[in-house]
C-alpha cells in the first residue's frame, strides 16, 4: 500500500465506508499486486460526510473492482479525478 | 513483589508490549479523524492490531473486531445489545461484570445453569435443562476467575445450537492460554475479553469479537469517522459498536501482546501455567486445614486455584502474604455467583499465574503460606 507520494495520471477514488473498509481494501488490492494509498477523499465525492478512499491509478480499475468483489469488499463508489473535474465511474 | 494476582490482571508484560505503547504515544494521534501521517500510524496499529484478533479468534473479518476498554465493556456491549423480552440463562460461574448487566438489560428472568466445581456434565446438562422456548440468550464464561475451572463451552455451544439460542462467552481467563474461535461455535455470537490478562496488553484495553450479521442495539453512540453527517450510528462494523477515541497506546500494546502470545504458542503457555498450579495444588493439600480446589483431571483447570482454609479467613491470609511481599486476590472476586455455587460463602484465596511466573515465586509463595498456616 502506497500512501504517500505515488503521483497517478488519472486518480480513480474508491470510497470507502470506514478508515477500516478502506484498509482492508488496500490490504486486499496490495496482496494482488496493485499499488493504492489512503486519503481524504474531497467533499464533492463523499455526500454522507467524513470517509476514506482507496486511490489507485485509471489503468489498474477494472482489476481492482475484481479484486475488492472476490473479497466482498465493494467500494461504495468509484470517482474519477480528469483535469480537476470528478466523474462517477459505473461499479 | 512476588505477583500471583494474574486473573485480576498480568502485572509483567512482554518488553515488547512497553515499547509497543511508548512508539504508539510518541507516533499516532486518533484513529480515522484525519488523513494525516499521525492519524494514518494510528489507523494502522490499529487495524494490524484488528487483523491479529480477527485471525486469532476467528471472526469472519477484521471488521467484526470491536476494541473496549475491558471485558466488563465488551460484555455490557453483547449484553445489552443483544437482550430483549424473555429469560437468559447464565452459569453458575458468571462473574458480576456478566451478572449485573444481565440484571439491568430488561430480560424479564435470569436462570442459573449450575454444576459442581469440575463436573462439566453437571453443567451442559443444567444449561440443557434451564435452555427453553423463552430464551433469548445465554452467557457462560469459557474460564471460572476464581477456580480457574474450565467449562465446556463446545458442548454449550452445542446445547445452544440445537435450541437455537445465541450465545455469549466471557474468554476474560483463558484468551492467551485456551484458543477459541468463533468460527468453530456455531450457536456463538460474540466473545468478550479482557486484553490485559493472558494476552499481555496494559490495562485498560478489552476485545469483543462478533458474529457478521449479528446486529446488536448499541449502547453508546458517538463519533465514528465515518459517515459523520447521518445522525444515527453506522449500520456496519466496527463502527457501530466502537465509537469515540481509541485507545491507541493501549491497543498498540495489545497487538504486541498478542505476538507474543502467539509466537510463544498459547498451549506452552497453558501447560507452565497448570505445571505451578498442580504443584500450589499438590503442597496446599497437605497442610492440615486447607481446602484446595482443583479438579482431578488437568484438562480442567487453568492457571487459576482458590483455597481456604478452616484456622484463618482468607482475607488474613491474604494480608499475612502481602506482608511478606506475595500479592494474591482473597474474596469473592467479584465472583458472589461462583462462591454460591461451590459453597464457598466466605470468600477464598486466589492464586494466580501467568507466563512470566517463576518456579521460585511458587516455592516462596509455599513457604509462606506452610509458615503462616502453620502458626
Amino acid at each position: 500500500m502506497k500512501r504517500k507520494g505515488g503521483i497517478f495520471v488519472n486518480s480513480v477514488y474508491l470510497t470507502a465506508r470506514s478508515i477500516t473498509y478502506a484498509q482492508r481494501m488496500a490490504r486486499a488490492l496490495g496482496k494482488n499486486g496493485v499499488e493504492s494509498r489512503i486519503e481524504r477523499p474531497e467533499r464533492e465525492i463523499t455526500d454522507k460526510g467524513c470517509a476514506y478512499a482507496v486511490v489507485i491509478s485509471e489503468g489498474y480499475v477494472a482489476e481492482a473492482l475484481e479484486i475488492l468483489s472476490y473479497n466482498r469488499l465493494s467500494p461504495v463508489k468509484a470517482v474519477i479525478k480528469e483535469d480537476g473535474e470528478y466523474r462517477v465511474l459505473p461499479i | 513483589m512476588i505477583y500471583l494476582d494474574n486473573a485480576a490482571t498480568t502485572f509483567r508484560k512482554p518488553e515488547s508490549v512497553y515499547k509497543a505503547v511508548a512508539n504508539a504515544f510518541e507516533t499516532c494521534t486518533s484513529v480515522g479523524r484525519g488523513g494525516y501521517g499521525s492519524a494514518m500510524s494510528a489507523a494502522d496499529v490499529v487495524y494490524s492490531a484488528r487483523e491479529k484478533v480477527w485471525k486469532m479468534f476467528g471472526a469472519s473479518g477484521p471488521e467484526q473486531v470491536v476494541f473496549t476498554c475491558n471485558a466488563t465493556h465488551a460484555l455490557n456491549i453483547a449484553i445489552k445489545g443483544i437482550a430483549k423480552e424473555g429469560n437468559c440463562v447464565i452459569s453458575g460461574y458468571e462473574h458480576n461484570s456478566v451478572v449485573r448487566p444481565v440484571f439491568s438489560s430488561g430480560v424479564l428472568e435470569c436462570r442459573v445453569a449450575t454444576g459442581r466445581v469440575f463436573c462439566p456434565d453437571e453443567i451442559v446438562k443444567s444449561f440443557e435443562r434451564q435452555i427453553d422456548g423463552n430464551t433469548v440468550f445465554a452467557v457462560c464464561t469459557h474460564m471460572s476467575n476464581v477456580f480457574g475451572y474450565i467449562l465446556p463451552i463446545k458442548r454449550i455451544d452445542e446445547v445452544c445450537r440445537r435450541k437455537g439460542v445465541p450465545l455469549i462467552i466471557d474468554a476474560s481467563q483463558s484468551a492467551g492460554s485456551i484458543s477459541i474461535k468463533l468460527s468453530e461455535l456455531p450457536s456463538c455470537v460474540a466473545v468478550c475479553m479482557a486484553g490485559h490478562k493472558g494476552l499481555y496488553g496494559p490495562q485498560g484495553t478489552g476485545i469483543l469479537v462478533c458474529r457478521e450479521g449479528e446486529r446488536l442495539a448499541t449502547i453508546i453512540e458517538g463519533g465514528t469517522g465515518s459517515v459523520s453527517r447521518e445522525f444515527l450510528q453506522p449500520e456496519f462494523m466496527p463502527d457501530r459498536l466502537e465509537c469515540g477515541t481509541h485507545n491507541v497506546p493501549g491497543i498498540a500494546g495489545l497487538s504486541a501482546g498478542i505476538s507474543y502470545v502467539k509466537e510463544k504458542g498459547e498451549g506452552v503457555i497453558l501447560r507452565k501455567e497448570r505445571r505451578f498450579i498442580a504443584e500450589v495444588c499438590r503442597e496446599l493439600r497437605k497442610i492440615s486445614g486447607v481446602r484446595v480446589f482443583c479438579g482431578n483431571d488437568v484438562f480442567l483447570q487453568g492457571g487459576v486455584v482458590s483455597f481456604i482454609s478452616d484456622r484463618m479467613s482468607a482475607e488474613r491470609i491474604a494480608n499475612e502474604l502481602n506482608d511478606e511481599k506475595i500479592a494474591v486476590r482473597s474474596g469473592f472476586h467479584c465472583s458472589p455467583l461462583a462462591h454460591e455455587t461451590v459453597g464457598t460463602q466466605e470468600g477464598t484465596v486466589r492464586v494466580s499465574v501467568s507466563d512470566f511466573t517463576e518456579e521460585n515465586e511458587i516455592n516462596s509463595f509455599l513457604e509462606s503460606v506452610k509458615k503462616i498456616l502453620g502458626k
